[in-house]
């Protein structure tokens, strides 16, 4: 997978939550980028994951228009971006001729506040008679305003709201679906540089 | 219970007996952010392969998830969730969530659906007597209002409010321009 052919459709998705909104974040402006990539092949046998840190900036051209460009990339890419109503997604589906193979691809975003926003990715491609899922391949994507501090694990333990969107592929039915959740959770310190995590199992009735 | 340790330069949780990657990372003093995937993988058995000459059974990818969470400590500011466009027609949710009960005088087995806004709204249902989750659905909308006897949405693909209520069925809503019960799952998915 091309890394930066994947890394501009992040930013694709990521743009198109700064359309003019009531209420809208404003995307402009200079970010960090943090990534975490995984991609599993048909066989199992050729998944990989990888982490990317990136500095970006994104101008407001007007008209729906957006030039992103990377710090230490090529030169800015201009992107043009859409909007459907209050959902914040993209899907792509591509069907090819001869091979019959299917690839569908689905984005989710969401503003923490205006300095944090969290993005997810799935591409998958299928075919065949039953359409089985051979290629799977996400990312999940932190965008912050200011670089993230060194990590200090012994600062975690506490109680904590956890809130999450999420994508999921199925076999033999592959559409991509989307949950979010928020529950609560605790972080505690255990030997041997381990941390245990709690949640309680409770339904809302 | 799960567990959190130190591997290769990444932190990794673990959940009961099946262990997902995921990478957690640190925000600020009071918030942690965490990258997850997950992937199970399924072997289709051949038919008699050694009759057919079927080729021996391929691992194939049974499922496959990725998400992004925010764990935000308690007792700070927590996660806002993105607001709505109120520029549309309709009410909105001011909380995150409501309940919408089965018709009055029916029996308490009954199904409860629930709405629940978090930058989608979602759809589910819990079956009274067992607590347990029958059916999620996750939907757009362009204006929302609350009524006594479930929640009127309306869809701008659509072109129409209708009324969501236990009353019509999971995934399905009356249409007071068809004056039926529609599947709203079906519809919106045109």
């Amino acid at each position: 997978m091309n890394r930066i052919h994947t890394f501009f459709k992040i930013i694709l998705i990521a743009a198109s939550f700064a359309l003019p909104h009531a209420h809208a974040q404003d995307i402009t402006g200079d970010w960090y980028l943090s990534e975490f990539e995984y991609e599993r092949i048909r066989g199992g046998s050729s998944s990989t994951s990888a982490e990317l840190n990136l500095e970006l900036s994104i101008e407001a051209l007007g008209n729906n228009r957006y030039r992103v460009e990377v710090t230490g990339e090529d030169g800015p890419e201009e992107l043009e971006l859409t909007q459907q109503g209050n959902r914040f997604f993209m899907e792509d589906f591509e069907e090819s001729g001869e091979s019959g193979n299917k690839e569908r691809e689905r984005n989710v975003q969401e503003w923490i506040d205006d300095d944090i926003m969290m993005l997810t990715r799935v591409t998958i491609h299928y075919g065949g008679e039953f359409d089985r899922l051979y290629y799977f391949q996400a990312g999940a994507t932190v965008f912050t305003r200011n670089p993230l501090p060194a990590t200090q694990p012994n600062l975690w333990p506490g109680n904590y709201t956890l809130r999450e969107i999420g994508l999921e592929a199925v076999n033999g039915n592959p559409s991509i679906s989307f949950w979010n959740e928020q529950i609560s959770l605790d972080i505690t310190a255990m030997a041997g540089n381990t941390y245990a995590i709690s949640t309680p199992d409770e339904k809302l009735i | 219970m799960g567990r959190i340790s130190h591997q290769d330069s990444m932190w990794r949780v673990t959940i009961t007996s099946e262990e997902e990657r995921i990478r957690l990372i640190q925000a600020d003093e009071n918030r942690l952010f965490g990258m997850f995937f997950y992937n199970r993988n399924a072997v289709l058995e051949a038919i008699d392969p050694e009759a057919s000459g079927n080729p021996p059974p391929e691992p194939m990818l049974e499922f496959g998830e990725v998400g992004v969470f925010v764990l935000t400590r308690t007792g700070t500011q927590e996660a806002e969730v993105s607001p709505l466009d109120t520029s549309e027609t309709g009410t909105f949710l001011e909380s995150n969530a409501i309940k919408l009960s089965p018709p009055s005088g029916s029996s308490p087995q009954l199904d409860w659906y629930w709405i629940e806004w978090f930058g989608y709204f979602k759809l589910y249902g819990l079956s009274y007597g067992y607590h347990s989750e029958f059916g999620t659905f996750y939907f757009g909308a362009d204006g929302f209002s609350e009524s006594s006897n479930g929640a009127w949405i309306y869809f701008n693909e659509l072109e129409q409010w209708v009324l969501v209520s236990p009353t019509y069925g999971f995934g399905k809503a009356y249409s007071p321009a068809a004056d039926a019960v529609i599947d709203l799952e079906a519809a919106l998915s045109d």
